[in-house]
């Protein structure tokens, strides 16, 4: 059985993206931005991966204190038995697409992205 | 006469590169239309500038050379301008350029002291000496009256101060129409034969000194005289200071009223930063509270999936529910009917079971079955139970509409905040350099000017007093001098007499002059103006002792107040009149000359203007002068069209119409 994480990482690519989230100025730290970048994730469809070539940013208890992500991964896929590693995944997978946008639309700004992930996916 | 003949302008203002107008070598007039901000005033100022070297604000105020040259140029390190002038006079051709660059060693300037201004004067080719050039541009253009020649459309009102006598702007108009009017000739002619009648005072006197019988009235005469010649000095030095006073006061008084614009422009720029500071609160606050949702964004965002999952698993807790109170009913038939079997009676109504329904009831038994797996109902519905529990701890309240309209808020307050920055770049231009340090200097000085004036003007008329004494009693003792003095003073005295006598008629002849200048100057101007308005029942221009014109009614009253336009037409009059009449010719040049005038005046204006002077140049927007109009009225007597052509706010061209 693999075992669950206890630190989340971002990839190098990632780790530009959530900067250049950051510079945008909408969120007050990068682990709101990682929230958001999960929920985006989730919200899109996404399943539960394994995030390759992170590099740790933070302890799973400072993301989640007091065990509401891990338990709503646990819901949201029953199957997952390793919810941080899930977490990560959609994180990563969340900054990924989230660059992606950027790339395409450098205008865009982060509350567009919410009407994206608020729409029914 | 003077003509220009061409002026080329490069790097200057709006004029980037090197931009060039043509005036042709017949009398006629020349019309450069342009817009508002491309360059009108400009042009008219780069002639200013290659005669006085001189660049003025319309406040009068002068510009600093290191703010003329062309901005995209310096943005691109080319840094100076120049002016080139050709003009004819009397046959002589000459070509006048000013230029203005860069001191060696200095890569960007920042102040005028990073310049090296020159002028060079060429007169039929060959180069002129700076001083012989000095002297020969202000024989052919002197500065004080250069304003008859080039001049603001926008400052034409500045004429009725002519008919303020208090004025010291009409007192210095003044001084400027008798300069073109060639008054001076005469006034100077007074004083040197003034000069030359004191001079033969002294003769005189010292001639009575000389002989023993009016040695005493000699001495006198003389000590008085040489008393008299201090008062004189001293009282020209006061002259003077009160003429620098006066255009102290001038200057202070012209700088305060364009501070009192630019202060109400003050005020707005501060409203508008005020603005400023108000929206980036809003938006900082907003940003804030943006920053505060989107900490819990996630849930919102998860909120649909996670209520569709709650859904899903209520729907799954409702099935097992209802399979478990199958199984329920199930067992509990199975057990009745076997106890039935058993005892052989009906286990509700104790009656004995037929054969038939023995039966029937081991073929239900049959039909019911063993009842299959035993199945953990209660702890399945405990697990759904915890679950439906655990994601309605995740639900929250939709905030993604709340963050929406936030940011729609932060974008509408950027959008204002950007305009108001924009308006409040444009207010600091126009205000760059005032501060209310500045305008309470200027009035400061003002007053202090003021105060002086009165102090001078009290020195003066004591002076002037002490004067007058003085020559009552040179009078008197040249009288005892005339009935004691012997032959030997006779040829002194009559030289005193001699140039007493043509001073007198110098000062008599420049009485005669004036009121001869101002009738003349006053029918050509009424002449002109009843060219010009457009009212019938004015019936001509009355002049006053300063030049200042008012409209006269056909019934013969004046016209005591008028309009900026009737104040345009009146203005334009006096500057025909003094063309017409003045020994000094040159060209008309006009800036915005149309702007306070209606469509019937502008076209009379148009009509009348080749009988203003024999080169007209005009500066217009279109909409003051439409180029059909312009071509209608002038026909033949419009020799040539140019356009300033806008490449950008910083970049304009000139380029002759077809």
């Amino acid at each position: 059985m693999t075992e669950d994480k206890k630190t989340i990482g971002l990839t190098l690519e990632n780790r530009s993206i959530m900067e250049r989230i950051m510079d945008k100025g909408f969120f007050r730290d990068q682990k709101d931005a990682a929230m958001f970048a999960m929920a985006y994730a989730i919200r899109q469809g996404l399943h539960p991966g394994n995030a390759e070539g992170t590099n740790t940013i933070w302890n799973v208890g400072s993301l989640d204190p007091d065990g509401e992500i891990r338990m709503l991964i646990g819901n949201l896929f029953p199957d997952t038995t390793t919810p941080y590693r899930a977490v990560e995944s959609f994180v990563n997978a969340g900054l990924s697409s989230i660059g992606s946008r950027i790339d395409k639309e450098p205008g865009i700004e982060i509350t567009d992205l919410l009407g994206e992930a608020a729409s029914p996916a | 006469m003077l003509k220009i003949r061409s002026i080329t302008v490069s790097d200057f203002g709006p004029f980037k590169g090197e931009q060039k107008i043509e005036l042709p070598k017949e009398d006629g007039v020349v019309i450069v239309y342009g817009e508002n901000m491309r360059g009108k005033t400009t042009l008219l100022n780069a002639i200013r500038y290659a005669l006085f070297g001189k660049v003025l604000t319309r406040g009068s105020g002068e510009i600093q050379l290191h703010q003329i040259g062309n901005w995209e140029s310096a943005t691109s390190g080319k840094f100076g301008f120049h002016v080139v002038l050709a003009f004819e006079q009397n046959g002589d051709a000459y070509q006048l350029t000013r230029e203005c660059r860069v001191r060696p060693g200095i890569a960007r300037p920042m102040s005028d002291a990073d310049y090296i201004e020159e002028s060079f004067l060429t007169k039929n080719g060959s180069a002129m000496g700076p001083d012989e050039a000095t002297l020969e541009l202000g024989r052919i253009m002197p500065e004080t009256v250069s304003r008859f020649f080039l001049f603001d459309g926008e400052l034409l009102q500045q004429y009725e101060e002519l008919l303020r006598s208090e004025s010291d702007m009409g007192r210095q108009i003044k001084d400027a129409i008798e300069r073109i009017l060639g008054v001076p000739v005469l006034t100077n002619g007074r004083a040197d034969l003034s000069q030359l009648h004191q001079l033969a005072q002294y003769q005189e006197a010292k001639a009575a000194q000389r002989n023993q019988k009016t040695q005493q009235l000699g001495n006198l005469h003389a000590e008085l005289l040489g008393r008299r010649e201090a008062m004189q000095q001293e009282s020209a030095r006061l002259r003077q200071d009160l003429e620098r006073l006066k255009v102290t006061k001038t200057a202070r008084e012209e700088q305060a009223k364009k501070q009192e614009q630019l202060r109400a422009l003050l005020g707005q720029r501060e409203r508008l930063q005020e603005e400023i500071n108000l929206l980036e609160a809003k938006i900082s606050e907003r940003e804030e509270r943006r920053k505060n949702l989107l900490t819990t964004a996630w849930r919102s965002i998860l909120a649909p999936k996670i209520t569709a999952l709650r859904e899903q698993v209520e729907g799954e807790l409702r099935g097992l529910r209802e399979q478990a109170t199958r199984r329920l009913v199930q067992v509990e038939t199975t057990e009745a009917i076997r106890r039935a079997l058993s005892s052989g009676n009906c286990s509700l109504c104790e009656q004995p079971l037929t054969d038939r329904t023995k039966q029937r009831l081991e073929e239900r038994l049959v039909e019911l079955g063993s009842g299959g797996q035993e199945r953990d109902f209660d702890g399945q519905i405990h697990n759904l139970e915890t679950r439906i529990s655990q994601l309605g701890q995740h639900q929250t309240d939709n905030s993604i509409a709340v963050l929406q309209e936030i940011s729609i808020a932060i974008d509408d307050f950027r959008v204002t905040k950007t305009t108001t920055e924009d308006r409040l770049r444009d207010l600091k231009e126009q205000t760059e350099g005032l501060d209310e340090s500045e305008l309470r200097r200027i009035y400061g000085e003002y007053e202090k000017a003021v105060q002086e004036i009165a102090i001078v003007e009290k020195g003066l008329k004591a002076q002037d007093d002490a004067l007058a004494t003085i020559n009552t009693d040179i009078i008197r003792i040249e009288t005892e001098l005339v009935k004691k003095g012997g032959s030997g003073l006779q040829r002194e005295r009559k030289r005193r007499e001699i140039s007493e006598g043509l001073r007198n008629l110098f000062d008599e002849g420049v009485k005669v002059y004036r009121d001869r200048l101002r009738a003349k100057v006053e029918k050509d101007a009424t002449e002109l103006f009843l060219q010009l308005t457009s009212e019938p029942d004015y019936a001509g221009l009355s002049i006053n002792n300063n030049y200042g014109l008012t409209i006269v009614h056909k019934d013969g009253n004046s016209i005591p107040v008028r309009s900026a336009g009737a104040e345009h037409v009146v203005a334009l009059s006096l500057m025909g009149s003094l063309q017409k009449n003045a020994p000094l010719r040159g060209p008309i040049i006009m800036d915005s000359p149309f702007g306070r005038l209606d469509s019937v005046h502008t076209r009379k204006v148009i009509h009348t203007l080749p009988n203003m002077a024999s080169q007209v140049l005009l500066f217009v927007y279109e909409s003051e002068l439409e180029p059909k109009l312009a071509r209608n009225e002038l026909k033949g007597g419009l020799r040539s069209e140019y356009r300033i052509v806008r490449h950008s706010a910083r970049f304009s061209s000139v380029e002759k119409a077809v």
